[in-house]
């Protein structure tokens, strides 16, 4: 185990080091560790004596780091065999050239000289290097060219790369950052190479970086200009490791599909059977018999409603919802269910009347249309028979408009902000006199957040709501690459 | 309405029932039933249906491949399948959809309409 002198000498004649193995003890030290020590040896001596305020897991905790992991200076007081003390700065290193492993390298310097503010400003360094290395997350600085000038412990963990393999090197070219499918990201694309031209910060999810074993990691990564003297004079990038996140999230997935179909696959059978019973397929019901068989077959339709609410939701929350964006006419997608609501309307014998202008929006039709149906139900669900129901759409320069208007009761001011929440409803007895899941809203509401509009409510108790769902005209200039 | 000749197929017993019980007794069809996508093949071949109602999600072998491997026999090829299924998803549907079924039926289907859909879906008269 112990060092040969030729090697020690070598590694110690640098400065003030000490070479200390397994056990804590110092096997070997510099040249300059004598004069701060009042002139002794520190050889011998187990380094806990020497710095009285560490304790075995300063050093333990050093040993298991990685590699390539930073090792922080610890400022501690350091005791002189006369029992006198001074504050030096302990750098703690694994001993690369210990043939069998444990042994460490610790560096100090001596701290007693300086001022107060220079001890305040070393303080803050290492506090903020601390921190640095302290994140999971990698994080990287680069330059106005981005090349990288700094990269976290965790940043050679995540990249499988030594520090020295990463410093002065392009930080895109390193990473080979693209999408999820692996394709690269082009010039106009790349999110650092577009934020270090135009200052603005980026946000980029569901990506890929490539690691030193040609392996790609799932990453969101996010990048920052750095400005001095109102230029760009470089950026931070920020990588997240999501791997354990869309597993998560794939779980989550296959989960709601078993339960959706675990679900479905009984109401299937007790629709079925009460739809033959109601169709009169076995013979007439009597009249009392006919009505329970409607009652039950309405639940279970309202149960399978429910199902299928709360997984959309889900996913909707989630954001996880595919969209097909294209290019809609919205008064016609407005007619269109203005006719396919018309029967639940006169059945509630509420008039649906339409006051509807050109108005077109990039957006996914069969949810939008989810998102307005919904409304409208909502609307019929709170008139009160000879009621009526208004739909207006409206364009101007930049906002397409969907407007449903009625005159039911209005939602006082208190309920207005938890509306949109999921089963919320204005009264608690109305999921069942009203029959509704209590989750129209809520899916109105992140479907329209999904298609990057809003929902605007507009209410007066007693007088009636205009529920409004406010759209770009055209796509918006968008930052996001994702 | 034509009479038809149909297998259905589905591992749960009880929609298999209700499905046979809806086409025979509302489409006044010929319907034959099994529980898997194996027995479906062998029936298929056997008895030369008009068309095939499937579930989507069964053991061993699930509809689509079943779908697919009735495709993929001659003498089978050309019989349509519909897939019936209690996924609310619609890439889910849309993705059923583009295997060259004929159609899909969601799940819970309506029995009393259940033969006039699938006449829609294939076209017949």
């Amino acid at each position: 185990m112990e060092p040969t002198l030729v090697e020690t000498g070598r590694i110690l004649r640098a400065g003030p080091t000490l070479r200390i193995g397994p056990d804590l003890r110092v096997w070997a030290e510099g040249e300059a560790v004598p004069a701060l020590f009042g002139g002794h040896t520190c050889v011998g001596l187990s380094v806990l004596t020497l710095l009285p305020d560490l304790q075995d897991s300063d050093f333990g905790h050093g040993r298991r780091r990685d590699e390539e992991a930073a090792w922080m200076p610890i400022e501690t007081t350091a005791a002189r065999s006369d029992g006198s003390t001074f504050l030096a700065e302990v750098s703690i290193e694994q001993d690369r050239r210990s043939a069998a492993g444990g042994g460490l390298l610790c560096h100090l310097s001596d701290l007693s000289q300086l001022s107060a503010t220079e001890l305040l400003s070393r303080r803050e360094r290492s506090r903020a290097q601390l921190i640095l290395s302290a994140v999971s997350d990698a994080i990287f600085s680069v330059n106005a060219s981005g090349r990288i000038e700094f990269a976290n412990p965790a940043a050679c963990v995540m990249l499988k790369r030594r520090r020295s393999d990463l410093i002065g090197e392009p930080l895109e070219g390193v990473i080979e950052h693209a999408y999820a499918d692996g394709s690269a990201f082009t010039a106009d694309s790349s999110p650092l190479a577009l934020t270090l031209s135009d200052g603005i910060s980026r946000r980029a999810q569901d990506t890929t970086v490539l690691r030193r074993d040609s392996n790609r990691l799932s990453v969101d990564l996010s990048c920052s200009a750095i400005f001095e003297g109102g230029e760009v004079s470089g950026g931070v990038v920020t990588i997240t490791d999501v791997t354990e996140r869309l597993a998560l999230e794939k779980r989550k997935d296959e989960f709601l599909s078993v339960v959706s179909h675990e679900l479905r696959t009984p109401l299937t059978s007790i629709r079925g059977s009460l739809g033959m019973l109601a169709g009169g397929v076995f013979g007439k019901l009597p009249t009392d018999a006919a009505q329970m068989v409607d009652i039950a077959m309405s639940n279970t339709q309202r149960l399978s409603r429910l199902v299928s609410d709360i997984l959309d939701l889900e996913r909707l929350a989630a954001g996880r919802m595919p969209m097909q964006l294209q290019t809609l006419d919205v008064s016609q997608l407005v007619r269109d269910i203005a006719r396919q609501q018309g029967p639940a309307a006169s059945q509630a014998g509420v008039a649906l009347r339409l006051d509807v202008s050109s108005a077109t929006t990039i957006a996914d039709a069969h949810h939008l249309t989810t998102a307005i149906v919904n409304l409208v139900s909502n609307a019929i669900k709170f008139s009160s028979a000879g009621g009526s129901i208004e739909l207006v759409t409206r364009c101007d320069a930049d906002i397409t408009s969907i407007s449903v208007r009625d005159w039911g009761r209005g939602i006082p001011l208190d309920k207005r902000s938890e509306i949109f929440e999921r089963f919320s409803q204005v009264d608690v007895a109305d999921s069942t006199i009203k029959g509704g899941t209590g989750l129209g809203l809520a899916i109105a509401a992140h479907i329209v957040h999904a298609l990057e509009g809003r929902v605007e409510l507009d209410s007066d108790v007693g007088v009636g709501s205009t529920f409004t769902i406010l759209l770009p005209r055209a796509e918006a200039e968008t930052v996001s690459v994702s | 309405m034509t009479q038809r000749r149909i297998i259905v197929v589905d591992d749960d017993d009880d929609i298999r029932l209700l499905v046979a019980l809806s086409l025979r007794q509302i489409g006044g069809h010929d319907v034959r039933t099994c529980s898997s996508g194996s027995d479906a093949l062998e029936l298929a071949i056997e008895w030369l249906p008009d068309a095939v109602l499937m579930d989507v999600r069964m053991p061993v072998m699930d509809g689509p491949t079943t779908a697919m491997r009735l495709a993929g026999q001659a003498e089978t090829s050309t019989i349509p399948v519909v897939l019936m299924t209690a996924s609310v998803r619609q890439e889910q549907r849309s993705s059923l959809a583009g295997l060259g079924v004929a159609g899909v039926l969601a799940k819970p289907f309506n029995p009393m309409t259940l033969s006039d859909d699938l006449a829609a879906m294939l076209a017949w008269t």
